[in-house]
């Protein structure tokens, strides 16, 4: 048995897998059938203050190697989640964070305040980069994230993780992320992508764009966690994007990931994201290494045999 | 990857929304753009009831599964009518024997728990959404009155011998035309089939109580966690893989 606790944001997590923000919903149908101790967290659907109806139909296209997505934060908004999901999700036997945006930092901070009360909710994910909502992608520019980050950490106590996109200047959105107070980020969102109907010659998506996840992204996503890794050696990164098997948990981690995140492998197979942490402690095993933070960045000081 | 259909099948039960099957095709039959193939599958995983779906995927296909209903299932087979026009669907129309299916579910409400019972029904069918009609109405022929299935070519007849079917290729018949001669005031509609299709019947029958359609969005997880295939009702955002995929013509005022 390898060690798989990880110790971040002054929590510890049973092991890396982590249920990224969105297919999980609030974790409510799969803690039905699986026992979520078996996984290092549950990240929410992101939360707004006001319940929101997300996008008409349809909201999902099928890519190569992936899907574009296009919900558009349909979610039930705070009250209802204080009132009706929170009471459910705080007896999960896992971390619990809580996924959150808002249209202007002081509404960020309003919700972030509101959360932070809350018994049961370990860390607030602060989603900066969603690209299907009008005007709150606010992550292509530093100054923004700055604010809306500042936003939740003037109203929080609660470790925060940015959500951040993979694309553009990506590096400058991390360190204002971090300069306004993050714990960490979580690398990266769907990227924006579009498909467009052969017979009539218009975009599948009633908003054009959507986003793009699954195993397509997933080289993408390892690079911009390579390199945010190698730009900020000490700060916390959740890798996700486009991971499915062990295999892309493995290279997350080398390439700097604390935690990992699995967002379309939930849509697509669940059993096999419930399976990881048990997967990994066997790779471990075989191969005589302890724990697995021995794996953490590795690709950055000379490979996995390096100790 | 192949294997002998004999062999032990093999299922991770993780509870009743996540039973997942390696299943085997066993057998199919290709006509006019369809195929009627049968899957072998776990003995373990629920059976599915009308109105319900699987999500399947090939090893080496598309890696977000798409969600069939079916046309019958029996414990350890489950058979299905697909139009050949998607990726894994044609995948499905060539794969040899014996190939390895990836099955999760069974999802969805059955479509008997949404129905006034106190009505009988015209089960409407256009293509392969004739499929989960033929599975209700040979589980429920109390509700069933009458059909009205319709395909484009005549050779889909040779998929489903002994089906009551208009073919539009013959007489110009179509599915609705039949739904036209044989509704009457009194009678519920049950109908399954393309939009434009479920669209004219919304809007024939606006004024009629007990009228259901069978909606079909892209399923994403197939749980009820994703919000990928919901679909504004008058009782809100409901979820085509959990609350339906049948609802009242009367909830989804937007398909007329």
């Amino acid at each position: 048995m390898a060690a798989l606790t990880v110790r971040v944001l002054g929590l510890e997590f049973r092991n890396p897998v982590v249920l990224a923000s969105g297919p999980a919903g609030f974790g409510l149908e799969l803690a039905e059938s699986f026992d979520l101790s078996r996984v290092g967290a549950l990240t929410t659907k992101t939360v707004t203050l006001e319940p929101r109806r997300g996008n008409p139909q349809p909201r999902l296209v099928d890519a190569p190697c992936g899907v574009l997505n296009s919900i558009g934060l349909q979610n039930p908004g705070c009250d209802a989640l204080q009132e009706d999901l929170l009471p459910q999700i705080r007896t999960f036997p896992t971390r619990r964070i809580v996924s959150i945006a808002g249209r202007s930092p002081e509404e960020l901070a309003a919700l972030a305040a509101r959360l932070s009360g809350e018994p049961g909710v370990d860390a607030l994910e602060v989603n900066l980069s969603c690209p299907n909502v009008r005007g709150e992608t606010v992550a292509d520019d530093p100054e923004s994230v700055r604010a809306f980050v500042r936003g939740a950490r003037s109203a929080s106590t609660r470790p925060i993780l940015a959500k951040l996109p993979g694309e553009g200047r990506y590096l400058d959105l991390v360190e204002a992320a971090l300069s306004a107070g993050a714990d960490g980020v979580a690398l990266i969102n769907a990227l924006r992508g579009m498909r467009i109907h052969t017979e009539t010659g218009l975009p599948l998506l009633d908003r054009q764009v959507g986003g793009l996840c699954g195993p397509a992204i997933f080289p993408i996503a390892l690079h911009r966690v390579f390199e945010a890794r190698k730009a900020f050696p000490e700060t916390v990164i959740v890798g996700t994007g486009g991971v499915s098997d062990l295999r892309g948990a493995l290279e997350m981690l080398y390439a700097g990931a604390d935690l990992v995140g699995f967002g379309f492998a939930v849509m697509a197979d669940p059993n096999s994201v419930f399976r990881l942490a048990r997967e990994l402690d066997e790779w471990l095993t075989q191969r005589g290494i302890s724990d697995v933070k021995e794996l953490r960045g590795a690709a950055h000081r000379g490979g996995a045999h390096v100790r | 990857m192949k294997r002998d259909s004999s062999e032990a099948l093999t299922a991770a039960h993780e509870g009743p929304f996540f039973s997942a099957s390696n299943g085997c095709l066993e057998s199919r039959a290709v006509a006019g753009g369809y195929a009627r193939i049968t899957l072998g599958v776990d003995r373990g995983l629920a059976a599915p009831r009308p109105g319900q779906f699987v999500l399947l995927r090939l090893w080496e296909g598309p890696a977000l599964p798409r969600a069939f209903s079916v046309l019958a299932a029996e414990p350890g087979r489950l058979e299905f009518l697909l139009k050949l026009d998607g990726a894994l669907r044609e995948a499905l129309g060539r794969a040899a024997m014996g190939t390895e299916v990836v099955v999760r579910g069974p999802y969805g409400t059955p479509y008997e728990s949404r129905l006034n019972h106190d009505r009988r029904y015209v089960l409407a069918g256009g293509g392969s959404g004739i499929a989960p009609l033929l599975h209700f109405a040979a589980a429920h022929p109390e509700l069933t009155e009458a059909v009205a299935f319709g395909v484009r070519g005549r050779d889909v007849r040779d998929l489903l011998p002994g089906v009551d079917l208009a073919v539009e290729e013959e007489g110009g018949e179509t599915a609705d035309d039949r739904l036209r001669k044989r509704w009457k005031s009194g009678l519920g509609v049950l109908a399954c089939g393309p939009e434009p299709m479920l669209r004219g019947i919304a809007r024939r029958y606006a004024e009629e109580p007990d009228m259901y359609v069978s909606l079909e969005t892209r399923i994403g997880c197939g749980f009820g966690a994703c919000q990928g295939c919901s679909v504004e009702t008058r009782s809100g955002m409901q979820r085509v893989c959990r609350e339906g995929p049948l609802f009242a013509c009367s909830e989804v005022p937007w398909l007329r």
